[in-house]
């Protein structure tokens, strides 16, 4: 049980932001990242650290989170756009050095509704890369896709992003 | 894989995409205990009840389905093969007095004339 505390305090963080950015619910979200630390521990004695523990953990987490994306495409009908990042579950927490004559928080406001709307394999990229900071060789561990998909996915995401705050470009 | 493949170009990627990593989350208080909690129940249950949870156990029943319908398929092939010519149903009472079984052809008091016509025989 000592894992699953280490689990939690170093990952636990990183699953609810996929978690939460992918599902846009929060309540959903947290069952996921519940159920994944589940899998992890049961699957622990398995696990041959052939890709690190931060892979392998986001990797059980993105499953879950396509699984009830699956499963929403059946039950409910398409959202009339994604939720606010308060019912997402997600929290402002800057990150670096910013230009203080911008309202920093409304722009990454705008840039996370941009990001919810993106397709879900473009928006897992996008939310991997740069709201976690994964690099490219974790992400094809993570996602189980070769790096020529996990670039294009990034390049597709990346100029639908740029077309729609096209206004911040200038 | 190439270092290079992982290195940002500030021309390629807007600065403005920073911006991502402003938003995180964190898991809600309480998740270590219940995720202990569901465990220990998750622990209590048979083992085959936590099997019929897994992706295995709809793999299984759908090779057990093919499987099924596959030995079903060969079997009804097989004993239709075994049957000697005509000897399907049909053809089995018909062959055998052409009355499809109810013994007309066989009974002569039927066959005589006026038997129930009312005509009188002599």
């Amino acid at each position: 049980m000592a894992a699953l505390e280490q689990l939690l305090e170093r990952f636990g963080g990183a699953m609810a932001t996929l978690a939460r950015s992918m599902l846009r619910d929060a309540t959903e979200a947290q069952d996921v990242v519940e159920e994944s630390l589940m899998r992890a521990h049961e699957a622990g004695p398995g696990f041959r650290g052939e890709r690190g523990v931060r892979t392998w953990v986001l990797r059980i987490t993105a499953n879950l989170c396509r699984d009830r994306l699956r499963r929403r495409r059946f039950t409910a009908g398409s959202l009339d756009g994604p939720a606010p990042i308060e019912d997402a579950g997600l929290r402002f927490d800057p990150v670096g050095s910013w230009d203080e004559r911008l309202d920093r928080r409304a722009m990454a406001e705008r840039l996370d509704a941009a990001i919810a709307r993106l397709p879900e394999d473009q928006r897992e990229v996008t939310v991997m890369r740069h709201r976690l900071g994964l690099s490219h060789e974790e992400m094809c561990a993570a996602l189980g896709v070769p790096l020529g998909t996990v670039k294009s996915r990034l390049a597709r995401a990346l100029t639908t992003l740029r077309q729609e705050l096209k206004d911040w470009d200038r | 894989m190439n270092e290079r493949d992982d290195r940002r170009d500030p021309n390629d990627e807007p600065r403005w995409l920073r911006l991502a990593a402003d938003l995180r989350a964190e898991p809600a208080p309480g998740t270590l205990a219940r995720v202990r909690a569901r465990l220990a129940v998750r622990e209590r249950e048979p083992a085959w009840v936590r099997w019929l949870g897994r992706p295995a156990a709809l793999a299984t029943s759908v090779a057990l389905l093919v499987g099924c319908a596959w030995a079903g398929n060969a079997w009804i092939v097989a004993s239709a093969h075994a049957r000697p010519e005509g000897a399907t149903l049909v053809s089995a009472l018909l062959d055998e007095d052409g009355s499809f079984g109810l013994g007309l052809g066989t009974d002569d008091a039927a066959n005589t004339p006026g038997a129930d016509s009312g005509a009188v025989s002599r």
